[in-house]
């Protein structure tokens, strides 16, 4: 299978989360010989490109950050380019990620996913959806390739079935909510380690401010 | 109750503009805005509005005019064309770019992680769509989007139902 694969991060490609979940994933899928071309929408000057892969392949797979509960507006944009294809026969997959831990925090989004192949009279093949992905552009390259490291198994069980199962997306997405006891663990220590954490992240950005400032209060 | 309209059409006509009036007439306190001609990016996902620069966009162009107003006014009625069932993509750039009114800090609410807010303000919003909308889609998502700033929806309606809206001014 060849495989066209849209990144509809607007953040450039050297710092996307997408990309690295995407380079991921492709170790995986080529893995039998498949073959993958990449198209990033940060990047305008790929926007012809993406749009001529969009019509000339059958097996379209958008890879997509979650923007306030669905697609980023950058993506949406450049839907506004492509025609629905004039044969059925295209298939189009998406992969889902975003900050959130929690897989209920990304189906408001993939339940679009769900109906946006009809308005380009293409089929429907599925959505991998995934958060916990707000770290990787924030930590060192090691440990960032860890933690996207369990998508090259997506890749290849995509490779192998042609499509996104419910029933593996699931698993993979991990717990819908945070058990109880998660929670209240959170509230009593790890609030507060995180807000360390976040601080010192803020503090290496050249961040001079506090985290929580009120730059347009009005009295 | 004062309430900020958020204008994305491509072009108005007579029955928009009525409307228009009808909520502002019925607001009291209101101010709209057409984005049409204002140079609004989309968001980049920089991150540096909660880790470099926190509450303020690194994107310098004619958003910042708006961030300011929704921090003045209790309710926003979007007014938006839609493509694909949702909103255009003009509408969608000013909730991405909306981020600046959330802090990086977390906290649980109702069992769901969500992002701490910045300010006081508690944003109801509405839809106000022409064309053809998912319209239970739209629903859940600015159900959904409201809650990510504790805010509450006032509801989608298309242009033809516009009226609705007018009984949660």
């Amino acid at each position: 299978m060849h495989l066209v694969i849209i990144n509809a991060s607007p953040r450039v490609e050297a710092k996307s989360n997408t990309a690295r979940i995407i380079r991921t994933f492709i170790r995986g899928f080529e893995e039998g010989g498949n073959t993958t071309e990449v198209w990033h929408l940060s990047d305008k000057k790929q926007w012809t490109g993406a749009k001529e892969a969009y019509e000339k392949n059958k097996d379209i797979l958008f890879a997509i950050p979650l923007y306030v509960e669905n697609v980023p507006g950058i993506m949406l944009e450049f839907l506004e380019t492509l025609q629905p294809k004039k044969e059925s026969g295209t298939k189009l997959s998406f992969l889902l990620q975003g900050g959130f831990a929690e897989a209920s925090q990304l189906r408001c989004g993939e339940a679009y996913l769900e109906l946006l192949p009809s308005y380009f009279n293409c089929e429907y093949n599925g959505t991998l959806i995934k958060g916990d992905n707000f770290a990787p552009a924030w930590v060192p390259e090691d440990l960032a390739e860890k933690m996207v490291a369990p998508y090259e198994k997506m890749g290849r069980l995509f490779a192998e079935k042609g499509t996104f199962s419910k029933e593996e997306v699931n698993e993979f997405a991990g717990p819908e909510y945070f058990p109880e006891k998660e929670i209240r663990k959170y509230n009593r220590t790890g609030k507060k380690i995180q807000k360390l954490l976040f601080r010192y992240m803020a503090k290496k950005n050249g961040c001079k401010r506090p985290l929580d400032d009120r730059p347009y209060q009005v009295e | 109750m004062s309430v900020l309209v958020l204008n994305t059409l491509s072009e108005y006509n007579d029955e928009v503009l009525e409307l228009q009036n009808q909520i502002c007439a019925r607001a009291g306190d209101s101010e709209v805005v057409y984005t049409k001609d204002m140079r609004i990016s989309h968001c980049i996902g920089c991150n540096y509005c909660w880790l470099k620069t926190p509450g303020i966009c690194t994107i310098k162009d004619d958003y910042e005019i708006i961030l300011k107003k929704i921090l003045l006014h209790e309710k926003i009625v979007f007014i938006t064309d839609t493509k694909f069932g949702f909103v255009s993509y003009q509408t969608k750039n000013l909730l991405d770019r909306i981020l600046p009114l959330a802090t990086m800090y977390l906290q649980f609410v109702d069992g769901q992680m969500r992002h701490v807010p910045r300010y006081d303000v508690r944003p109801q919003m509405g839809i106000i769509y022409t064309g053809n909308a998912e319209h239970a889609y739209l629903e859940r998502w600015l159900e959904r989007t409201t809650l990510n700033f504790e805010g509450t929806s006032l509801g989608v309606f298309s242009l033809e139902e516009g009226r609705g809206i007018l009984s949660c001014i």
